[in-house]
């Protein structure tokens, strides 16, 4: 027999319907756990193809939100994101070249990165280390073919990622 | 090869939206540029390198820029604060 797995929300309840302010989504935070420190390239084309078509298809995600977003600032933001994800692609790509798997170049790039930014000195900017590994677990989730939700399951820990909304 | 010696006015430092539109001006360019706050350096057209700076309002920077547009380039670099 099947375990049934029972997920408590707490908070208040709201009633349906529209509500501005901020949101959050729901997501694994051990994504990274999961992925090995020195995984090898063993044909460095395909890990390279593996990786463009995630960027690619993140991309697209990115821009798509960016273009129905109805504040200057939400699309500044979400072009700040494009960018962060290019900077981290480009680097994976280096490492790929050099031998690593895509997974493992990306999990050390996007930590290496995170806790540098997170200890840079400045608290304003140390909190921008969250965007870092905000996308680099975006591009993770895609290249490990899973969408940017995944439901609740015991024993796993999650976090609640803030998502931008603009109040009017 | 120029050094400007640059006072950062934005009010929240250069986080991840000034400095993605900083790369934006920087990445037109050919020239090479390195952001040198005390004794660490960023690549000035890597948003990475350049947020694990933490460069905040206040701080000073030089920023070296060489290669065959630098003056074109340190016009808008100027312009960009």
């Amino acid at each position: 027999m099947k375990a049934m797995v029972k997920v408590l929300f707490k908070g208040k309840p709201v009633s349906q319907g529209f509500a501005i302010g901020k949101a959050f989504i729901l997501r694994r935070s051990d994504i990274f756990r999961e992925v090995d420190d020195n995984c090898r390239a063993i044909e460095v084309e395909k890990e390279l193809e593996k990786l463009w078509r995630a960027l690619s298809k993140l991309r697209e995600k990115m821009f798509k939100l960016r273009d129905s977003a109805t504040h200057n600032q939400l699309r500044d933001i979400i072009n700040a994101q494009v960018t962060i994800l290019e900077a981290i692609a480009g680097e994976v790509e280096k490492e790929i070249r050099e031998g690593l798997c895509a997974e493992s170049s990306l999990k050390r790039i996007t930590l290496k990165h995170y806790n540098q930014i997170s200890s840079s000195g400045s608290e304003l900017i140390g909190m921008r280390a969250d965007d870092v590994l905000d996308v680099g677990t975006q591009l993770m989730s895609e290249l490990r073919g899973r969408g940017p939700f995944i439901p609740p399951r015991r024993g796993t820990s999650y976090w609640l990622q803030r998502i931008y909304c603009l109040q009017t | 090869m120029r050094v400007l010696h640059v006072k950062l006015l934005n009010k929240s430092g250069l986080h991840a939206r000034p400095a993605s539109v900083f790369i934006q001006t920087t990445k037109r360019h050919s020239s090479r540029i390195i952001i040198r706050k005390g004794n660490r350096e960023a690549d000035g057209k890597n948003v990475l390198q350049i947020l694990s700076l933490g460069i905040d309002m206040g701080d000073e920077v030089d920023i070296i820029i060489d290669g065959e547009d630098e003056d074109v380039t340190a016009r808008e670099v100027e312009d960009f604060n």
